[in-house]
């Protein structure tokens, strides 16, 4: 997580919305993007950690394209502000 | 006292000198012109609402006046000025009124943050609003004062305001703006209405708005909650149907479209959130504005359709 | 001049907003607005417990506006992040100025402030690599004209303003704090010297205290066009109240400082002003050890031309002179800036362009 933000969240079926207190926005999620977040939000992992943990939460083969599709994710949040690369 | 008190010259000698200041809704606004269109469609399409004294205080002091110099022989324009600046270009003369009205909705949405201020339509019915959001071209303005002649009273056709804190709905109840094919599908659907001077050629193409209901007016200071959000979406020759919609894209739709969601910032988001978790959200598909009516006095009151 | 500008009396004196009619507060809402203080008036009605004695009507406008300042907090401090992630690479101090450094210090002059730009101070060799990164992260520099670019480039302590082509913030990038024309030449150098850094950040800095005050005076009364001279104005008068409060040696110190950084006449300007109108307790043996007075005519003219420009810029505060006084502070912002070969030929052009402009959009 960008440090020194928050993010709020309010989920309605298989989707969320969550704010950012930083930047302002909001954003549409669908399950995997929340569940990635989410476990983002609870600690700093690396993208193989996260593959895994997103996977089983949603029940999902973690395959090549489960792999690529979560790297895509990481880079549009970081895009966005949500994270940062954790360097401490 | 009415607007309707004073006899059309003496308002229009009111408004050129000292200026009129007028209630419409929560908001109360020191009006002032020498230009008689602007005279004559306030008088008329505002005759039910208060006007307060110079006394009271207001909440915007607006001016629209002629330019000056040369071009006001050949290509005469109206300007807008906000308590002494002047934030827009000037439109051609003809368009006074519906400048009036769209720049009164940009005091409103620029100075209101106490206020989360969507761009929807909202109407009432025993307290309970129905919130009408979609883009323009849906006919959300016509399903609007099709339903504020049936029985449901206007609170806006424009701006849908909610107060932060309790979310109720505040009405606004001015005029009605009608684009286009809508002017006569109301003149036929209301005969009985008050309509104002059509303007041609606005960035809009034609615009003439609809004097709302004398009840919509008199009751302007009576809260209602907001319900359901319903997007309509007129089609020709299709079948009326009221469908589910997703809560997170109602969200997301209502607050991209809304004037000052990302200006409240935390305080916005959580006052969507409120919103958009009491309300029902339907897509609503109509052909026939009677048939719309009539699936309007039967909303569901739970996340359920009735066929 | 008029003396009844309600907005002052009520900065001044903010125990009178409880005994105000409508009328006077629909006066005190509209001048606020036009000065951009209705935040900072809001702040004064909470610190004061004024908000029992207030009308609903201005209640809805004071609250309004704290709104939209709370959620600029949040802006700036989110800029300022994605500032410093951009520039981390770089390893070159991040300098802050004015609002943001005030809003990041924790400093009460940023309560309820309204904020238009960010302000950054680097040193010139520095500017490059700068400009080059943050374009790199999204800022651009913003649409001017080749002439106004070359203005800039040429003439100017800054860089053409650049803007984000996202979020749309503004960023000026300093590399002094006057233009190198200008007739004063506070050393950049200097004032690098004494950066002191801001709290939980590896890589940000603001102004030392006494510097602050004095860009803050120097962008008020030798360099800027006075648009916001009021709120300007309220800036240095909370910064003097705050950092005299604790500190016996504070006016001494920029007393000193400004001599050395030959800032002491924007800092007479700024004690004389803020004293005059916002009642900010300067001792008086501090003012005439200062004593940077001009001579007496102009004095005299300066006098009537600076009372004008920091009322708000509402019609209501306004006399037949104030609209000429406007004008001659932003000529005198420009002669302070470039030698006078150089000012008639650049005021001409940008009157001649600004009809132009007006030519241009309204046939």
């Amino acid at each position: 997580m960008t440090s020194g933000f928050e993010l709020l969240w309010h989920t309605w079926d298989d989707e969320s919305v969550v704010y950012h207190t930083g930047s302002g926005d909001t954003h549409l999620l669908d399950t995997i993007a929340m569940s990635a977040l989410m476990a983002l939000e609870n600690k700093a992992l690396t993208v193989a950690e996260l593959v895994e943990k997103v996977s089983k939460h949603c029940a999902i083969n973690p395959d090549p394209a489960f792999f690529e599709s979560i790297t895509q994710l990481i880079s549009s949040f970081n895009r966005l502000g949500l994270i940062e690369r954790y360097s401490h | 006292m009415k607007v309707s008190e004073l006899s059309p010259a003496e308002f229009s000698k009111r408004l050129k000198r000292r200026g009129i200041y007028l209630k419409t809704g929560p908001f109360i606004s020191h009006i002032r012109s020498s230009i008689p269109a602007v005279a004559r469609n306030l008088s008329l399409l505002y005759s039910d609402h208060q006007l307060m004294t110079s006394e009271d205080f207001a909440d915007f002091h607006i001016e629209l006046f002629r330019s000056r110099g040369l071009r006001r022989w050949y290509r005469p324009q109206v300007n807008f000025s906000f308590d002494g600046h002047i934030p827009f270009k000037p439109l051609p003369l003809a368009q006074a009124f519906p400048m009036f009205e769209w720049t009164l909705n940009w005091c409103i949405a620029n100075h209101s943050n106490q206020y989360l201020i969507l761009h929807a339509a909202a109407i009432e019915k025993d307290g309970l609003a129905v919130i009408l959001p979609a883009p323009p071209g849906t006919g959300k303005s016509t399903l609007c004062a099709g339903l504020s002649s049936r029985g449901w009273r206007l609170l806006s056709d424009e701006l849908a305001i909610l107060r932060l804190g309790d979310m109720k709905l505040l009405p606004l109840a001015r005029p009605i703006n009608l684009k286009n094919d809508s002017i006569d599908i109301m003149r036929q659907y209301t005969p009985d209405a008050t309509f104002g001077q059509t303007s041609h050629d606005t960035a809009k193409g034609d615009v003439a708005h609809m004097k709302p209901s004398t009840d919509s007016v008199i009751r302007s200071d009576e809260t209602a909650t907001p319900t359901w959000i319903i997007f309509p979406k007129y089609v020709a020759n299709e079948n009326i149907s009221l469908t589910l919609r997703s809560k997170a894209q109602t969200f997301i739709y209502a607050a991209e479209n809304a004037f000052n969601y990302s200006a409240l910032g935390l305080k916005g988001f959580q006052a969507m959130e409120h919103l958009i978790d009491s309300c029902h959200c339907y897509d609503f598909i109509y052909s026939d504005l009677d048939q719309a009516v009539e699936q309007f006095n039967s909303l569901p009151l739970s996340e359920e359709i009735t066929p | 001049m008029k003396p009844d500008c309600i907005l002052v009396t009520a900065l001044t004196d903010p125990g009178i907003m409880r005994s105000l009619n409508l009328k006077q507060w629909d006066l005190l809402i509209r001048q606020a607005r036009n000065a951009n203080l209705s935040g900072r008036l809001n702040t004064l009605c909470h610190e004061n417990g004024l908000l029992e004695h207030i009308p609903e009507q201005a209640i809805n406008h004071l609250s309004s506006a704290q709104i939209l300042a709370d959620r600029q907090v949040d802006t700036i401090r989110w800029e300022v992040n994605r500032i410093q992630q951009a520039l981390e690479r770089l390893d070159v101090p991040v300098v802050l100025l004015k609002g943001a450094a005030y809003l990041l210090s924790g400093l009460p002059a940023a309560k309820g402030r309204i904020f238009t730009d960010i302000d950054l101070l680097f040193r010139k060799k520095e500017i490059d690599a700068v400009e080059k990164t943050l374009l790199l992260f999204g800022w651009f520099p913003t649409k001017m004209d080749e002439y106004d670019q070359r203005y800039y480039r040429t003439w100017m302590h800054e860089i053409p303003p650049l803007s984000h082509i996202k979020r749309h913030s503004v960023l000026d990038v300093h590399h002094a704090i006057l233009p190198e024309t200008a007739s004063l030449h506070p050393d950049t150098e200097k004032l690098l010297e004494n950066i002191i850094p801001v709290k939980g950040f590896d890589n940000l800095f603001t102004l030392s205290e006494v510097d602050m005050v004095l860009h803050s005076a120097t962008h008020l009364f030798h360099d800027g066009e006075l648009e916001n001279g009021l709120r300007d104005l309220i800036d240095l008068d909370a910064l003097l109240r705050h950092f005299s409060e604790n500190n016996p040696d504070f006016w001494n110190d920029i007393v000193l400082r400004a001599h050395d950084l030959e800032l002491s006449r924007p800092l007479y300007y700024a004690f004389k002003y803020s004293n005059k109108l916002l009642n900010t307790p300067i001792p008086k043996n501090i003012l005439t050890s200062l004593d940077q007075s001009p001579i007496k005519p102009l004095a005299w003219f300066m006098d009537r031309l600076f009372s004008r420009a920091l009322q708000p810029d509402h019609a209501s505060c306004d006399d037949g002179f104030t609209g000429i006084a406007r004008w001659l502070l932003y000529v005198r912002s420009h002669y302070l800036r470039m030698p006078f070969q150089l000012l008639l030929p650049h005021l001409l052009r940008k009157a001649w362009m600004r009809r132009f402009n007006e030519q241009d959009t309204t046939i």
